[in-house]
């Protein structure tokens, strides 16, 4: 079985769409939510997301805590979640997290315009007219934000695997459609791809470690094999103006100290190498 | 039994993910060509057609009357085409004509450029920079057309039930998909979608046998049911201006003559009914 990540729109019938095809599917159903409450993550509600529309994309920045900061606490947290070989998970960038991961079925939901404001009036009793101008704001705030922070429009259908119309289908053929696809065996998880991916999420976890560590990530590269971690620092300032060869041993050293001391009780991790460019 | 309608980019592999989904559908598999050749009825070159789908008209060329006989000749012969029912289609934007008909599936297949560009180098022993350039040509010739003819981008994923990438999937993969969907379930024509897409068909093939005529008037509307054609028009300035009734008379006579003559070998139609209006 595979990894299911939807993407949606507001009022796009996809939660329903997700929790009818983990049913069928038998596994969990992870929401946004659920990401959020499990890190620190500061959920940034729509309303503000809207706002940021009209603002500088300072006002995001100060928002979400700074865009590395966010997306690597986002990466991590999604990643860890992803314990199961079978999950159904809707929300945010999915598709942007899980790119690289071979068993991940990527998935959007699209609907009719008209339809999402239909539902939208029944629920908070508007016009069609507002609810219409509410949702194309939604729309556009979302767009707007995962440009900004991931640098990809998610209504850009290359990024899917499948892009499904609950228009016409419904959603339960589209559930049916989802679920026959993530038994395809292109979409299966292989001892190799399910190591990948635990690679992929002790790598997340360690670049918290090492943004904690007010390391900068742009100078590290980080390389996991089955639970060994090496992490390769390039020549920062600090080092470069320190000119006595005896500090910068130091601070390499406590470097590696500091690293190890955090990294020791990361699940999955046997064990973590730092190298640096002063070495 | 159900329409199935696949666009694709060039070099996307849809033609193979069509065929794969009508052997497996037992269906009729339909490319452009069969357009092609459907322009020898109704007197188009088939020269005339390909130039007019391959190349987006030059402005000297965006001519109503040009626009309006290239629309009414594809929409004719795509129609005539999709009212035998049980069809793949693959080419030219069927799609546009059949989003009102319940049972046609409305497919768009996309690709990789990477994959693209090696398909492309592969059959045009052409070099990567090349065949990468050709592409992208392609690529926005068609989405002008799309934009100029329909009004609408191809690569719009809501013109679409259903956007399969086959990058991942393969052409296996995205037939099995089709052919789950098609097979049973929401895309099966009933006995009034079936009479709907012959209306819009004998509609269709008269619009475009009238177009040969070049007759001098302006049509209103052309409305099919049940084999009997509504045809209603604008009476040209010379008749309806004209002192003599019995000239006015002769003109309507020998009209209706012409219309019935070009009309007899329509297949379906069982009655025309001409309606001048001076509204």
């Amino acid at each position: 079985m595979a990894i299911v990540s939807i993407s949606r729109g507001a009022n796009s019938k996809g939660r329903a769409v997700a929790q009818e095809v983990a049913r069928r599917l038998g596994c969990r159903c992870l929401a946004r939510e659920d990401v959020f409450k499990a890190s620190n993550l500061t959920d940034v509600p729509e309303r503000e997301l809207i706002r940021a529309l009209d603002e500088p994309p300072s006002f995001l920045e100060r928002l979400m805590g700074g865009r590395v900061q966010y997306i690597t606490t986002a990466r991590a947290a999604l990643l860890s979640q992803l314990t199961d070989d079978t999950v159904v998970y809707h929300g945010f960038a999915g598709h942007y997290f899980l790119k690289d991961v071979v068993h991940a079925l990527k998935v959007r939901i699209l609907a009719e315009l008209s339809d999402r404001v239909a539902e939208v009036v029944a629920r908070d009793g508007i016009s069609r007219a507002e609810a219409r101008e509410q949702l194309l704001k939604k729309d556009e705030a979302r767009r707007q934000w995962a440009l900004r922070v991931y640098g990809v429009d998610p209504e850009d259908p290359s990024l899917y695997d499948i892009v499904l119309h609950v228009g016409k289908m419904g959603s339960d053929d589209v559930a049916q459609t989802i679920c026959a696809l993530a038994g395809d065996k292109a979409f299966q998880v292989t001892p190799a791809s399910r190591s990948e991916l635990s690679d992929m999420a002790l790598a997340a976890a360690v670049e918290i470690v090492l943004l904690e560590m007010e390391i900068d990530l742009g100078s590290a590269d980080i390389k996991v094999h089955a639970g060994d971690v090496v992490v390769h620092l390039r020549e920062s300032r600090r080092t470069r103006a320190g000119s006595n060869s005896e500090f910068r041993k130091h601070y390499v050293e406590s470097l590696r100290h500091r690293l190890h001391d955090r990294t020791r009780l990361i699940p999955g991790l046997k064990a973590v190498h730092l190298e640096h460019a002063v070495d | 039994m159900a329409i199935v309608s696949i666009s694709r980019g060039s070099n996307s592999r849809g033609a193979e993910v069509a065929e794969k989904a009508a052997r497996l559908l037992g269906y009729r598999c339909l490319a452009r060509e069969s357009i092609v050749e459907a322009a020898g009825l109704y007197n188009l070159s088939s020269e005339e057609l390909v130039q007019a789908i391959e190349h987006p008209p030059s402005i000297l060329e965006r001519t109503l009357d040009s626009k309006a006989r290239y629309l009414t000749t594809i929409r004719a012969a795509l129609l005539h085409q999709f009212s035998t029912d049980d069809v793949v289609y693959h080419g030219f934007e069927g799609h546009y004509f059949v989003r009102d008909i319940e049972h046609a599936l409305n497919i768009r297949i996309l690709a990789d450029l990477s994959d693209r560009v090696a398909a492309l180098m592969e059959r045009e022993q052409i070099p990567e920079s090349v065949a990468h350039q050709q592409l992208l040509k392609m690529d926005q010739a068609r989405r002008r057309w799309g934009l100029y003819l329909y009004g609408a981008d191809p690569e719009d994923p809501s013109l679409y039930d259903l956007v399969l990438h086959v990058g991942k999937m393969g052409t296996d993969g995205a037939a099995e998909v089709i052919f789950n969907l098609a097979h049973p379930g929401e895309f099966q024509s009933t006995e009034e979608s079936r009479a709907k897409l012959h209306d819009l068909a004998l509609a269709a093939s008269t619009r475009a046998a009238l177009m040969e005529l070049r007759l001098d008037l302006a049509i209103v509307d052309i409305a099919a049911h049940a084999g009997v054609v509504r045809i209603s028009f604008h009476e040209p300035n010379f008749s309806r201006t004209s002192s003599s009734s019995e000239f006015r008379e002769q003109y309507l006579e020998r009209l209706e003559r012409r219309v019935r003559e070009r009309t007899q070998e329509i297949p379906g139609l069982k009655q025309i009914k001409l309606e001048h209006r001076d509204d």
